[in-house]
């Protein structure tokens, strides 16, 4: 799976070559949304066909909210020790 | 927010598909999914290296700046290593892989399919929505109460788009650069960061 990583970075590169290029922008972003589309799409289609999924989505659900709120706050809570520390400082 | 919902729904497309049982047996769609998410790699590199903002976010990156992602890395690991630790359902792995989505729930989700299977991919998935929709809903509430830079760091990887707006409403217009540099980085790192863990840990 390391070729995700090689695969992002040759992309990147070459994408900044074309950093002048609005148009290029424009069609790859499109693109790629249209790509992401499709792999949701995909990944839908083998939630749905796994019963044991299904089954517990309710559960997988609060656990999301679970994890995204630990996430959150702990986030937030080193966001707030360097606003604190280091940022406000200089807005003052 | 609109691209956001659609992702959204086109996943719900998926599922109600493959409940009715109308597909037939044996098709798998992981071989697939696989050469559609190399492209997908591709074409998030080619749209994030030609992003007309590039260029200038990258001259006003500085190190103090940097420190903005890096607390929002950083934080997000302590939160999941707390969760870990308070419910122990989860592998280490996969939690932390899926904390280090930082709300790029589209490829977060993808990436963890392949790399731990559906069940994880759609935790992924959910978990990472939910931390765009928090950070939308409640932008204001973090700025007043936790400082200026907490809408950002709750934002994750979606201070650069879809947060953005609510971020400068409530933190004001000079968070511009923090936000756009904090959304390129964490974008950037969710890939190599989930490759790692998995990879690595």
């Amino acid at each position: 799976m390391w070729i995700i990583l090689l695969l992002l970075l040759a992309g990147t590169l070459t994408g900044y070559a074309f950093s002048g290029s609005k148009k290029f922008f424009g069609i790859t972003d499109k693109t790629t949304l249209y790509i992401i589309y499709a792999l949701l799409f995909f990944m839908g289609l083998s939630v749905g066909t796994k019963p044991e999924i299904m089954r517990n989505l309710t559960e997988i659900g609060f656990k999301a909210l679970l994890i995204s709120l630990f996430a959150i706050a702990g986030s937030v809570f080193t966001a707030f020790l360097l606003y604190r520390f280091i940022f406000r400082k200089n807005e003052k | 927010m609109k691209s956001s919902l659609i992702i959204v729904l086109f996943f719900i497309a998926g599922i109600v598909l493959g409940q009715t049982g109308l597909l037939p047996d044996g098709i798998s769609f992981d071989r697939l999914s696989i050469i559609v998410l190399y492209v997908l790699m591709v074409f998030i590199g080619l749209s994030f290296g030609s992003d007309p903002r590039l260029p200038e976010i990258l001259r006003s990156v500085s190190l103090k700046i940097l420190l903005v992602p890096i607390s929002t890395i950083i934080g997000t690991f302590l939160g999941i290593l707390i969760y870990n630790w308070m419910i122990p359902d989860l592998g280490l792995k996969d939690s932390l892989a899926i904390g280090a989505g930082f709300g790029y729930y589209s490829l977060s989700g993808v990436l963890i399919t392949q790399f731990s299977g559906e069940s994880m991919g759609t935790l992924a998935l959910l978990a990472n929505i939910t931390r765009e929709i928090i950070s939308l809903l409640f932008a204001p509430v973090f700025s007043r109460y936790f400082g200026k830079l907490a809408p950002v760091s709750s934002a994750g990887a979606t201070s650069m788009d879809t947060t953005l707006p609510v971020i400068l409403k409530a933190s004001g217009k000079n968070y511009l650069i923090i936000s756009l540099v904090h959304g390129v980085v964490l974008t950037i790192a969710v890939p190599f960061i989930i490759t790692l863990i998995y990879k690595v840990l």
